[in-house]
């Protein structure tokens, strides 16, 4: 069948024509989209300006890239970049190969109780607030007597200052990062794996494979795309540093800000005087060209190699 | 006496009322006068005809208190009897998100009449913008209002000469000390603190002899106020005015120059006690991400903690009394000679957006509220069923209704304080509520606008809590912190700053 | 021969089975360290932090959460829409995603842009909050708690991705038959992508579960208050109390301020942990394989 994408403007249209439904179903989605998305987004003109209140973001004196002066020529620039950077590869790379093996594993449970108990468990974390993940780690970690240390103590090992070593958070809040959203991504691949046809472990089967070779062979090249597309969403955020996390564990402990010090919270806490919006604003809008250019670079390099996982 | 005030409140209301009512002429007020053709009020009538009740929307932080919607029941059925006009629509907002949620409103030109904005939130930008109302005229106007507020608090909480909020406030400035455990100062037998060098004898002494009570307790946020305490200039009125109203930063006045407060010889001392106390384990090593030292304190955890004459600091602890012993006390340093320097500068303001369409009624309820009887009704609730007056200046509280007086209805001449105030508290209190008692800062009426150093600013604020805290808190050692500081501020373009404080204090006070 | 495959493949199974029961009592341990925060005396959480077995039990927390008179209304206000607007969503959604991921669509590339660029892009919350209140004047309505989650682009692409693993000869075939486009997308499509329909209903019912924001925004009627936002202003405003102005000077107890945190969560997570388990269901082999043979 000959699919049009590349026809003339005129057969195009036709095609419209004589396929209403297939472009009528889209409609309500994009609706929402302009009305929700793009009427707002002239807002972003807002890092351009110097906000007024009363003249309202048209009215509002035009000062150019002004608003982004404190950020670029900020001391720790570049540690805050390499921050926001470093920890969200961690973030996505352990998170996505955590979920990937959480969701084949299961699909090797048969038990259907414990399938159910433990897929809604594995769930639960991501209903954790922060703030709550926040007052925990602080009770396992920090104050008089963290309670790791009470454990490693046990175990014979020297108990660790954590508060006050700036190295070791990297891996702690990926590990916590893991812990929360592992879960969540694996119900997505999990989804995935049960699309897999049954015809094809058949066939494996009757030639004799184990189920590791399966898995590897078979479940894990088909995740593949999907696999692809949930990293390309990542990347597209990966200027934008998880505020809510890190503010929540890391809080106003100086101590620990070169190695978890990230773009959000360090315009957080310059703003928290000044409370100007088309400074922050700013900042913001440097994150999204960022991450956009980022996504259009590896979404190009995807649709090289497999085209089906790119995003478009 | 009562009466009279009241009847003379009613009087003025209807008079300005009608003013107004007459000004208006022809417009059409949205759920006011429609339909009725604006008439002057007949003067000589002596029941004047009952006016149609606008609901004025306010925004305010914080919780609806227990028990409110009676309250605020009562308050608008009061209006309505007092033929004010109006009625009070209010509505909190979290604490959390208050800040971003009226800066929104007000950006999207929201209706509303009334809500709480302070220099700490965004009323500086909210002026620049002219989205706020200037209440000088109609502060003239209404006697009650105008009188229940200080002319000092009046006059230097004007924003560029010109009112525009009314400033919320009880006391008329700052005074420091400590909150001491005088059952174990008396278990060592120690005399009552006088001098800073008592105050460090009693908490070596704890630290030594002490096994489950530790010295001193104070959240890591707070421990910037630590070098006005422990320094031998304490609540004094020396060389330097140390609080301007910018983080940071101080006034010499020997000088005429700003300067850091790390920098300034004046608490050079302070600097060098903290820095001893974290090192010898006088303050926790956690100091930093403390969190909970009222908490603590009252669990009987520490010897002595935070304390400032504001009102309200001092009631956190007053459940620890609740058995009838007397085991707390304040210790003020050089609290027999103490006039410290004020700007009387308050924190709260109430303000009116300029889309109000109502300004005239909302004053007209802001001096209704400053009438005793309904500024206590509002703050305390209702008599005999929220709370008992004790007197003419304290009170008892029955219920658990606990309005947050600071949003809309503070007057220093009409507080109440708790009967369950420790006497310490009350002296010191009554003391901070008296103008007499301070030392007019030659700053006064300087409020710092960051519009032309927004840059700067923004790049030196973060280094409050990453430098400044710790170094009050004795975190980083008094060298090393007040250098990292000096050279941080330089290479951030701090000096930018500093001239523009410099420029605006000048302003201020060559305009006196 | 089969020995030998049994072998691998049984250790196999057992150490998918460690794993994942590893990782759920990791999931599980500092979730069980906050439901028994929620029953822990706030003095001891403050004094000695979380544990597992604490020296002091109190129902402080639960009294005073339970004790705001608009609780049951967020209740009431959230389920309904999060019912309203998870399945809205989902249709909305579907029908949005299959069109984006069918290759017959000549516009797909722009509309694949148009729909990814509000993921990165946003004009911030002050244009945001003019077009719904001042615009569309939806405010103070339980409308607005609905229509402006209506539809999440990270979701719509999950579906995209999944409809492009479709066949095309599962589509050739049917519209072959004489189905229309319809028929093939409620008759079909449907029926087999029931796991990720599942999935997606299930993030959208999280995501109105969670949202507090919106109602902060442009609620200001009580009784309309989604529960998240009810449980989030109690929080902040008892931690505001214990520390800037505390309550009259009558109240003796310390808020439970931590524990009400705990508290809130337990509140929330319980009736939606009992919707996942009703939708694994839907997670079972699809029925590709039959489709294309027959």
């Amino acid at each position: 069948m000959q699919y049009p994408l590349n026809a003339n403007r005129s057969s195009k249209l036709k095609h419209i024509v004589r396929n209403p439904f297939l472009y009528a179903m889209a409609v309500p989605g994009l609706l929402f989209f302009l009305v929700f998305s793009y009427f707002p987004i002239y807002g972003i003109m807002i890092a351009f300006k110097d906000y007024n209140f009363a003249k309202g973001i048209t009215g509002s004196k035009w000062v150019g890239f002004k608003n982004f002066d404190y950020f670029f020529t900020s001391d720790d620039f570049w540690v805050i970049l390499r921050n926001t950077l470093m920890l969200n590869i961690l973030f996505i790379v352990f998170t996505t190969a955590a979920a990937v093996v959480i969701a084949l594993m299961f699909n090797e449970i048969r038990n259907k109780y414990f399938k159910r108990i433990s897929q809604s468990f594995i769930f639960l974390p991501y209903f954790m607030s922060w703030i709550v993940v926040g007052m925990i780690v602080q009770s396992l970690f920090g104050g008089e007597e963290p309670m790791i240390n009470a454990w490693l103590q046990n175990m014979g090992f020297e108990p660790i200052n954590w508060m006050f070593e700036s190295k070791l958070w990297p891996f702690i809040l990926t590990v916590i990062r893991v812990w929360q959203g592992a879960g969540y991504l694996s119900i997505i691949f999990l989804a995935a794996i049960t699309g897999i046809s049954e015809d094809l472990y058949e066939a494996a089967r009757i030639d004799g494979a184990s189920k590791m070779q399966i898995v590897l062979r078979i479940t894990l090249p088909l995740l593949v795309p999907t696999i692809m597309i949930m990293t390309l969403l990542a990347v597209g955020k990966i200027f934008n540093g998880d505020f809510a996390m890190i503010y929540a564990i890391i809080g106003d402990n100086s101590l620990l800000y070169p190695t978890t010090d990230v773009i959000d919270t360090f315009v957080f806490r310059s703003m928290r005087q000044l409370h100007d919006f088309g400074m922050s604003s700013a900042v913001g809008l440097f994150q999204s060209v960022m991450g956009l250019i980022f996504v259009i670079a590896a979404n190009w390099v995807t649709r090289r190699v497999s085209k089906e996982s790119a995003l478009f | 006496m009562r009466l009279k005030k009241w009847f003379g409140a009613t009087t003025t209301t209807i008079l300005a009322s009608s003013l107004m009512l007459a000004g208006c002429g022809g417009k059409t007020e949205t759920g006011g006068n429609e339909g009725k053709s604006p008439t002057p009020t007949n003067t000589e009538s002596s029941v004047p005809a009952p006016k149609a009740t606008v609901a004025l929307k306010a925004y305010f932080p914080g919780d609806k208190p227990a028990g409110f919607d009676d309250v605020l029941q009562a308050v608008n059925d009061k209006l309505k009897a007092d033929n004010i006009g109006a009625s009070l629509n209010i509505n909190f907002l979290p604490w959390t998100d208050y800040g971003n949620a009226v800066s929104v409103k007000m950006s999207a030109g929201e209706d509303f009449d009334m809500y709480l904005d302070a220099p700490w939130l965004s009323m500086n930008q909210m002026i620049a913008s002219n989205s706020l109302m200037e209440l000088d005229a109609m502060v003239a106007e209404r006697p009650e209002l105008k009188a229940s507020i200080p002319d000092e608090m009046w006059e230097y909480n004007k924003f560029d000469g010109k009112i525009m909020g009314i400033p919320l406030g009880t006391t008329q400035g700052q005074l420091y000390g400590l909150l001491i455990r005088r059952d174990l100062r008396e278990k060592y037998g120690l005399p009552e603190l006088q001098t800073l060098d008592d105050l460090e004898k009693f908490l070596y002494t704890v630290k030594e002899k002490e096994k489950d009570i530790k010295p001193f307790v104070i959240n890591g946020i707070k421990a910037d106020k630590l070098p006005f305490i422990l320094s031998d200039s304490a609540n004094l009125a020396l060389d330097e005015v140390l609080e301007i109203g910018v983080n940071m930063f101080a006034y010499s006045i020997k000088d005429k120059k700003v300067v850091s407060q790390w920098a300034s010889p004046m608490i050079a001392d302070a600097y060098e006690r903290v820095t001893k106390y974290y090192k010898d384990g006088i303050l926790s090593k956690n100091i930093a991400q403390e969190q909970n030292a009222e908490t603590l304190f009252k669990q009987g955890k520490y010897a002595a903690t935070y304390y400032a004459a504001d009102g309200v600091e001092g009631l956190k602890y007053s459940e620890m009394l609740q058995d009838g012993s007397d085991k707390l006390e304040v210790f003020v340093p050089n609290g027999d000679k103490a006039k410290p320097y004020t700007a009387f500068q308050q924190w709260n303001f109430l303000c009116i957006p300029t889309s109000s369409k109502h300004a005239d009624l909302a004053m007209d309820v802001a001096n209704w509220l400053s009438v005793k009887e309904n500024h206590d009704l509002m703050e305390y609730g209702i008599q005999g069923k929220d709370w008992e007056p004790v007197g003419d200046t304290s009170y008892k509280v029955l219920s658990s209704y606990s309005f947050p007086g600071y949003v809309l209805t503070w007057r220093p001449t009409l507080n109440r304080t708790p009967d369950t105030m420790m006497p310490d508290d009350k002296k010191w209190f009554d003391f901070s509520t008296n103008p007499a008692n301070f030392t007019l800062s030659p700053t006064a009426g300087f409020n710092f606008n960051a519009e032309k150093v927004k840059t700067e600013y923004a790049k030196i604020t973060p280094l409050h809590d990453s430098v400044f805290l710790p170094l009050s808190q004795g975190v980083l050692p008094a060298d090393k912190g007040k250098a990292t500081l000096d050279e941080k501020m330089a290479s951030l373009g701090g000096q930018k700053v500093i001239d523009e404080i410099q420029a605006q204090i000048e302003a201020v006070t060559s305009g006196k | 021969m089969r020995q030998k495959q049994s072998a691998a493949d049984r250790t196999f199974t057992i150490f998918a089975y460690s794993f994942i029961l590893l990782f759920t009592l990791f999931c599980l341990f500092p979730f069980l360290l906050m439901i028994i925060g929620s029953f822990t005396d706030e003095g001891e959480l403050i004094a000695h932090g979380y544990t597992l077995f604490p020296q002091k039990l109190s129902l402080d927390a639960y009294k005073a959460v339970l004790q705001s008179d608009v609780l049951f209304n967020g209740y009431a206000v959230t389920i309904f829409i999060t019912a309203v607007g998870a399945l809205s969503a989902l249709c909305i959604s579907a029908m949005l995603g299959y069109s984006l991921a069918n290759k017959r669509n000549v516009l797909q590339t722009p509309f694949l842009i148009f729909c990814y660029l509000p993921m990165l892009f946003s004009g911030g919350i002050i244009p945001f909050y003019i077009v719904v209140s001042q615009w569309l004047q939806l405010q103070n309505s339980v409308w607005v708690l609905i229509l402006t989650l209506l539809c999440q682009p990270f979701l719509v692409f999950l579906l995209v991705s999944f409809f492009r693993t479709i066949p095309e000869e599962l589509e050739e075939a049917a519209r072959i038959d004489g189905a229309n486009e319809m028929r093939v997308f409620f008759q079909i499509m449907i029926p087999i992508s029931k796991p990720i329909l599942a999935s997606v209903g299930l993030f959208y019912a999280l995501n109105y579960w969670n949202d507090w924001f919106m109602g902060l925004m442009f609620v200001d009627n009580e009784k309309l208050f989604p529960l998240q936002l009810i449980l989030r202003r109690m929080v902040s405003n008892m931690e505001a109390a214990k520390n800037l102005i505390p309550a009259a000077a009558a109240i003796a107890v310390t808020p439970p301020t931590y524990g009400v945190r705990m508290a809130t969560t337990v509140l929330t997570i319980g009736p939606i942990v009992l919707l996942y388990p009703m939708l694994q269901k839907y997670f079972v082999k699809g029925l590709t394989v039959g489709a294309v043979k027959g």
